[in-house]
């Protein structure tokens, strides 16, 4: 061996440096050995999701398939027939359009409140620093508040107020789907508010600067330039707040999520959509069935997939939004901008 | 048209500005309102004390009650031992009529100066549980309400309330009354109490005390309560046959804890190891693309991930604990030697042939581990452990073990953390400034020693916050808890028995509990804690990064 430093490692006098080389290696080990297993616990539960939905039954039971899922639908008892999945597909799909009819504009409102027309003091920090720790706030807490606040306050005194005449039974003081989209709007309102100000953050200061050169006004540099600009931040702070708002169960079970909805929350009659009224969810299917539902003849087929759909509808929603984002980044990097 | 387009503008300003902050407010107003909801739970009652007018008059059925017990035979009453003692059973509606609930005493006597509060024991010798003294003496005394509250009138003209089982007045409030005149307490409500006069016949007032009130102290101290031998620490709000409702919060305290430490024992390797591996030992070409798939963990919602492991997981964790203990075990030693193995005759340093195939080789040794592991597992169980590992350590131990246990929790708990701590840990390892590692390795440091000495001092921070992120998500989840926890209110370090979370307890619970009664104000109460429980750790992490940040000058 010659001398130099890395000698050090190579000599036979430094038996520990040697071993500390070695130790890099074993640490690259476990490192990578943990990345793996990472990948195949996704693959892994993917792969069973699939697996029970689709090949067998994980208890052996008869018509454990996908087609004995259908089975159970077409023959089962009340709560699990076909009806009720379908009521519970179109009580999700109802629940997330209203709660992304008022997450959006509310969304856009603070973020621009909070970019352009708020003064930068310290206390617009503290809000920044409240804002996105509520997004890591518990979901179960805003069902708390929207069954403390939204259904017996605001429910409570609308009832008082309009709906005196059938008072003992209660009309909107009580849990229904406009107070589980008001919920949900609330509990994503903070990552919507995140995403749209950072894509605001991330616009070039001159395309603000030029707007105010060329005369425009405040308003309509925002409407005009400024949202255009970034209304990739929008839809993406959207999607992700639909992707959070697809899993939620916990918040919903406060605020007006049932086990069987007998009608729908839209129809044909006049109001077309019946705020006050309970709906069914995917998300509580699943816990209800898993909980509930009577064992064998393909339930755990038919909770998979349940299960599998939203994975998968969470799963795409969430690659759309990083794939625009990605593109949002790389379309400014390419002008130069940013 | 300059001046519309001004008017707009300013009036749109001011819409926005407005609304905002009506927004802001109502986020903000979240934490405001469950604390208002929650804090009046620990009011002393005689502050807000609403004396109503004597107009409603109680039914006449109880006024002929009154007039029935009034006879002056002590002795024959219910409850009253001798003249000096009063044993108020354990309640019994069905043996008592109607309108009197429990056990209760007109008390004229002038040598009664105190209340003994006693508890049948199933049928036991009634022993004395707390003493009440009233040294004005007592002039009358109403039964137990359905809340446990009793109130007691004493000769000076002072009201009473007390809450059973506890040794002083909580609530103690002075009305002018003709005391001579009134020789009747009873409740109207849970909470109402109606002041007879005998000699009349009539309701003098009715007063409505705030019986859905508990001492802070209760909610985290050890409590004596009927018919249990010592002071405990017990969940138990609702109750049948009108025994006491127990509500103590450190079960539930406990339970969220402990499965968020099980949790975190599980993912916190593994995340941390993949973000390691990711952020600074993988070329960031395969970042890129390795990322934001073992991201993808996230999309699983927590009920998906709670019924897979229900319906999977659970009807095998019994048979296979051995083999899951086994692989757990195994895994690291078995990949570790294999990593020694191979770096002593393979060239493994980064960018070589052989490590640009690592992933494969990985996977192979991981398969053999893992196979390894659970035949280890299986083999040390049969030899040492009479073929079960958990029979066995029920047998000689005691151990008792549930169906619902917490190493099944840890497991899909640790699953839903896995990507928060993971995402966040890898952003702080990545977005280190680069020459942290670089110049230490030009220094001749090997690569885990660039990492442990320049590049973990700087991602510190931001470690710290992304595991403290993951904590607070743990503690928060609700529905992992509710499927796979068996929502038993025990208090046991024994991660083989069940647990009951807030968060659990408040989805259950919360739906069936009465409006502004206790029940409520206490799941309120507790929905406060978890939040502001995770509020503080997610600020303290916010506040770790942005200094982190600041210092380094990265965006992450």
């Amino acid at each position: 061996m010659t001398s130099g430093p890395l000698s050090d490692f190579h000599g036979e006098g430094s038996v520990f440096a040697a071993w500390a080389l070695r130790r890099a290696g074993v640490m690259l080990w476990l490192t990578s050995g943990m990345a793996v297993s990472a990948i195949v616990l996704l693959i892994g539960m993917l792969g069973l999701l699939c697996w029970l939905a689709f090949a067998g039954d994980a208890f052996g039971a008869a018509a454990g398939h996908f087609p004995g899922a259908l089975a159970v639908l077409s023959q089962g008892e009340p709560p699990y027939t076909a009806e009720a999945l379908f009521s519970a597909i179109v009580g999700t799909i109802t629940v997330t359009l209203l709660m992304t009819l008022l997450v959006a504009p509310l969304g856009i409102l603070v973020a621009v409140y909070l970019h352009v027309y708020a003064r930068q003091h310290w206390y617009t920090d503290l809000v920044r620093i409240a804002i996105h720790n509520l997004a890591g706030v518990p979901s179960i807490i805003y069902g708390v508040f929207g069954l403390g606040f939204f259904v017996y306050w605001v429910g409570g005194g609308i009832d008082e107020l309009f709906f005196s005449d059938s008072l003992p039974r209660a009309t909107f003081g009580t849990p229904g789907i406009l107070w589980a989209a008001i919920t949900l709007a609330l509990l994503t309102l903070p990552t919507v508010i995140v995403s749209i100000e950072e894509g605001l953050l991330r616009l070039p200061a001159s395309l603000r600067e030029g707007s105010f050169a060329l005369g425009a006004t405040r308003f309509e540099t925002v409407v005009g330039v400024l949202l255009p600009a970034t209304m990739t931040s929008v839809v993406t702070g959207v999607i992700l707040a639909v992707a959070r708002a697809t899993g939620e169960v916990a918040p919903l079970m406060l605020v007006g999520v049932v086990k069987y909805a007998p009608s729908l929350p839209v129809s044909i009659e006049a109001p077309f959509i019946h705020l006050e009224q309970k709906f069914m969810h995917l998300g509580y299917l699943v816990y209800d069935l898993t909980l509930h539902a009577p064992a064998g003849n393909g339930r755990v087929a038919l909770i998979a997939v349940v299960a599998l759909s939203l994975v998968l509808v969470t799963m795409s929603l969430t690659t759309f939004a990083a794939v625009l984002r990605g593109r949002f980044r790389y379309q400014y990097a390419q002008e130069g901008l940013l | 048209m300059a001046n519309k387009r001004l008017i707009i503008d300013v009036i749109s300003a001011g819409m926005i500005r407005v609304a905002s902050v009506m927004i802001l407010l109502v986020i903000l107003g979240v934490f405001a309102q469950i604390a208002f909801t929650a804090l009046p739970l620990f009011e002393s009652p005689s502050s807000s004390v609403d004396v109503l007018p004597a107009t409603r008059a109680g039914p006449a059925a109880e006024l002929k009650v009154t007039q029935d017990s009034g006879a002056n035979d002590a002795g024959s009453l219910p409850g009253l031992i001798d003249d000096h003692r009063l044993a108020l059973s354990k309640i019994d509606p069905a043996a008592v009529p109607e309108p009197k609930r429990g056990s209760w005493l007109d008390a004229r006597d002038t040598t009664i100066e105190q209340v003994h509060l006693k508890a049948e024991n199933d049928g036991l010798v009634p022993s004395v549980l707390t003493r009440y003294f009233i040294p004005a003496g007592i002039q009358a005394m109403s039964n137990i309400s359905l809340s446990r509250h009793f109130v007691v009138l004493d000769r000076a003209g002072v009201i009473h309330v007390y809450r059973l089982g506890r040794s002083q007045a909580r609530t103690t409030f002075t009305e002018e009354f003709e005391v001579s005149d009134i020789n009747r307490v009873d409740w109207l409500d849970e909470s109402t109490f109606a002041l007879y006069s005998h000699e009349e016949q009539r309701l003098v007032r009715s007063v409505k005390a705030l019986t859905n009130t508990l001492p802070l102290a209760d909610l985290f101290s050890f409590r004596q309560y009927e018919g249990y031998p010592q002071p405990t620490l017990t969940w138990q709000p609702r109750v049948v046959d009108g025994a006491e409702s127990k509500y103590s919060l450190v079960p539930l305290l406990w339970g969220t804890m402990s499965a968020a430490l099980f949790s975190l024992m599980l993912a916190l390797p593994v995340a941390m190891g993949a973000a390691i591996y990711v952020g600074y030992y993988m070329p960031p070409v395969f970042r890129e693309a390795i990322k934001p798939m073992i991201e993808m963990i996230a999309a699983f919602p927590g009920v998906v991930i709670a019924g897979i492991a229900m319906l999977w997981l659970a009807p095998r964790l019994h048979h296979a604990l051995a083999e899951c203990i086994g692989i757990v075990l195994t895994v690291p030693i078995i990949v570790a030697l294999s990593g020694l193995f191979l770096n002593q005759y393979f060239q493994t340093q980064p960018g070589s042939y052989f490590s640009k195939r690592l992933p494969m080789v990985v996977v192979l040794v991981l398969v053999i581990a893992i196979y390894t592991g659970a035949k280890l597992g299986e083999s040390v169980e049969g030899l040492f452990f009479e073929d079960s590992v958990v029979l066995w350590f029920e047998r000689y131990y005691g151990l008792s073990v549930s169906y619902f246990n917490g190493v099944l929790v840890g497991i899909a708990l640790g699953i839903a953390v896995f990507p928060t701590i993971f995402s966040l840990a890898e952003e702080a390892i990545f977005s280190t400034p680069k020459g942290a590692a670089t110049g230490s390795l030009a220094l001749g440091a090997s690569p885990w020693q660039s990492f442990i000495d320049g590049v973990l001092p700087v991602a510190a921070p931001g470690i710290v916050a992304a595991i403290m992120l993951g904590l607070s998500r743990a503690i928060g989840e609700t529905m992992i808890l509710l499927l796979l926890s068996g929502n038993t209110p025990i208090q046991s370090s024994n991660p083989l028995e069940g647990m009951r979370s807030v968060a659990a307890t408040l989805a259950i619970e919360l739906p069936e509990a009465g409006v502004d009664s206790t029940h409520y104000r206490v799941l309120f109460f507790s929905a406060l804690a978890l939040f502001a429980l995770t509020f503080l750790i997610n600020t303290c992490a916010q506040l770790l990064k942005r200094r982190w940040r600041r210092r380094y000058g990265v965006v992450a």
